[in-house]
């Protein structure tokens, strides 16, 4: 039997675990068969949503290392009043407190301060005076919960809606099922501003069980975000494009004797994003024709800021040329700086004085700047981490992880701006009334992206997955 | 779905209450997981049949399940949360029938939050760092 016939027979009988593995449902084109899975040649063509879009891109703020909220933008007078006492019994009931500090006294610091801002009149701790300028632009989700206190499992909660590796995250989800708006550039970039990895690494950008193409395409902070981007040493343009056109050539007459082998199609796609990407992309994170009042406005010129506000400000040129998802890690201010994330088992006041500083001038120049160049309206800015902090002290001055209730927020296209949605109790311990869960989270996301979670789909070894597992339901409350 | 197999099984239950009643144990809540997961694949790529069947054991598990806590002392929202689950099978049967998928999907998605609501209170915890 020869290739051809071979393959043949897999997609006819149906049983080609490969064709399978490929066949799913195309938003606005319903389930596609094996068969024409298998002769979808293009992956990141765009796709039509299965409602009008709200949002063409989304900008997901990670704060890795689980920032107290109560200490940021969860106002707790009564903790405030109770600190350095025991916890109340009845705000642990219900809950499984087994986090490795145990329950200590109630901690609040002295330096700590509120006020409120804007017309929404929401509350904005003295850590961060920029972004409390944006008060009537957020939209805060002060019910969150999630599974598990431990960072690694969290985070790919987060990112994938599971604590186990192998399903796609978030962005992977909307690059398959929107495809690309800018053939030049990924559709899926991750960007962080430590000097390696964010922890846990690619399984928190990966495409899981979709194919390959969808996965997230890391961007390294400095200058060359994207290695081997140049051509290599005394390798001429002309010697490079003649070297390209032969393999081209080849390809393209392999690819002509086997027209269903779509690994091979894949691949000539891949040079050619490449070669494309040698002329898009250092223009995209090039940030040395950007004005002094917008390298001052995100923070470059402060040491303690100026690696954040480079990875916003490349995210806003990203946004710019229709990069559909573009998740921000935040690091440590300086590569071999202290407080390295925002986990303040100990210390919390330098730790957060550091880590609100980091982000607080870069993400409010974010939001201002998009606003200035008309793109808030069709871009969402996620701010999200993998938990929040107990109100309860850990080390004396430090706070421990909180899966219970803690905030995150959401700004920009379609959302409800100047509201506050869900609460926790009258100290921060746990979520009251409503709870939203990452599924939630991911879920709304994909509905401002005009995308219903339910109908996202794709069959994978005979199941039909969906970004939100079997969980999921849009918070309608957040949308305007 | 690993979050839902990890969550069964770390539910650990007293034992048997009374000779007509199940034991919630490791092996029962698998057993229910595997079948909401049937479930929600078999709306997904709407199998009629398979939908009917997983559907059928479910309301008959959560059933059980009603029953056993209903035998507990304190146990109000594990009795509410497993009649909610009961009505929210029975409700995806009959939406299976006429075919509309969509409401069978909604309605599979609060199933499995509702498990959720109840493990977050009854599961018992092993967390670390």
């Amino acid at each position: 039997m020869d290739n051809n016939a071979r393959r043949e027979f897999l997609i006819k009988s149906g049983v080609g675990l490969g064709a399978a593995a490929l066949s799913g449902f195309i938003p606005g084109a319903g389930f596609v068969s094996a068969a024409s899975a298998a002769e979808l040649v293009d992956p990141l063509a765009p796709k039509e949503p299965h409602f009008p879009a709200k949002v063409k891109t989304v900008i997901w703020l990670h704060m890795d290392g689980a920032p107290s909220t109560l200490d940021l933008f969860d106002y707790k007078p009564e903790l405030q009043k109770l600190a350095g006492k025991p916890i109340p019994p009845s705000f642990l009931e219900g809950i499984k407190t087994s986090t490795q500090g145990g329950i200590t006294k109630l901690f609040w610091s002295d330096k700590r301060t509120f006020k409120q801002y804007g017309e929404s009149g929401a509350y904005f701790s003295d850590l961060l005076p920029n972004l409390s300028q944006h008060a009537d632009k957020i939209a805060f989700i002060k019910s969150s919960v999630t599974v598990g206190a431990t960072h690694d499992i969290s985070i790919l909660k987060l990112n994938t809606g599971d604590v186990n590796p192998g399903r796609p995250s978030l962005g992977a989800w909307v690059s398959y099922a929107l495809g690309s708006a800018n053939r030049d550039l990924p559709s899926y970039v991750v960007l962080y501003n430590d000097n390696k990895e964010p922890r846990a690494g690619s399984v928190n950008w990966s495409s899981g069980f979709l194919p390959a193409v969808y996965q997230g395409v890391a961007f390294r902070p400095g200058d060359s975000p994207i290695l081997n981007l140049q051509a290599a040493g005394a390798w001429s343009s002309k010697e490079q494009n003649n070297s390209l056109d032969l393999l081209r050539r080849l390809n393209e007459k392999r690819g002509a004797a086997y027209p269903e082998d779509t690994e091979l199609q894949a691949r000539i796609r891949s040079y050619q994003l490449a070669e494309r990407m040698q002329t898009s992309a250092p223009e995209a994170v090039d940030l040395s024709k950007e004005s002094d009042a917008t390298r001052e406005a995100y923070g470059l010129n402060d040491e303690g800021t100026r690696s954040y506000g480079e990875v916003l400000l490349r995210a806003r040129r990203l946004t710019e040329r229709g990069v559909r998802f573009i998740q921000v890690v935040s690091g440590p201010a300086l590569p071999d700086g202290d407080n390295r994330n925002w986990d303040a088992h100990n210390s919390l006041e330098k730790n957060h004085g550091s880590n609100a500083k980091l982000v607080d001038k870069p993400i409010a120049a974010l939001l201002a700047d998009l606003k200035d160049r008309g793109l808030l309206d069709t871009t969402l800015v996620v701010w999200a981490s993998e938990f929040g902090r107990t109100p309860w002290g850990e080390s004396g001055d430090g706070r421990d992880h909180n899966p219970w209730g803690y905030t995150q927020w959401i700004a920009g296209g379609g959302v409800k701006a100047g509201t506050t949605f869900g609460s926790t109790d009258e100290i921060g311990v746990q979520s009251q009334g409503k709870k939203v869960d990452t599924y939630d989270l991911h879920a709304t996301v994909l509905q401002l992206l005009g995308l219903n979670h339910l109908k996202t789909t794709f069959l994978h070894d005979g199941r039909s997955e969906r970004p939100t597992v079997v969980f999921g339901e849009v918070i309608k409350d957040l949308l305007a | 779905m690993r979050t839902l197999m990890f969550c069964f099984s770390l539910i650990v239950m007293a034992g048997t209450v009374s000779a007509a009643q199940i034991t919630l144990d490791e092996d029962y809540m698998q057993t229910m997981e595997d079948r909401q997961k049937s479930l929600s694949n078999n709306i997904g790529v709407q199998n009629i049949a398979g939908a009917n069947e997983d559907v059928k054991e479910l309301e008959d598990m959560f059933g059980e399940v009603q029953e056993y806590y209903e035998s507990k002392a304190n146990a109000k929202n594990a009795v509410d949360w497993s009649k909610d689950s009961k009505d929210l099978a029975i409700a995806i049967e009959k939406y299976v029938a006429v075919k509309d998928f969509d409401n069978a999907t909604i309605s599979a998605t609060t199933l499995a939050k509702t498990c959720k609501e109840c493990h977050r209170a009854y599961k018992k915890d092993k967390e670390k760092k």
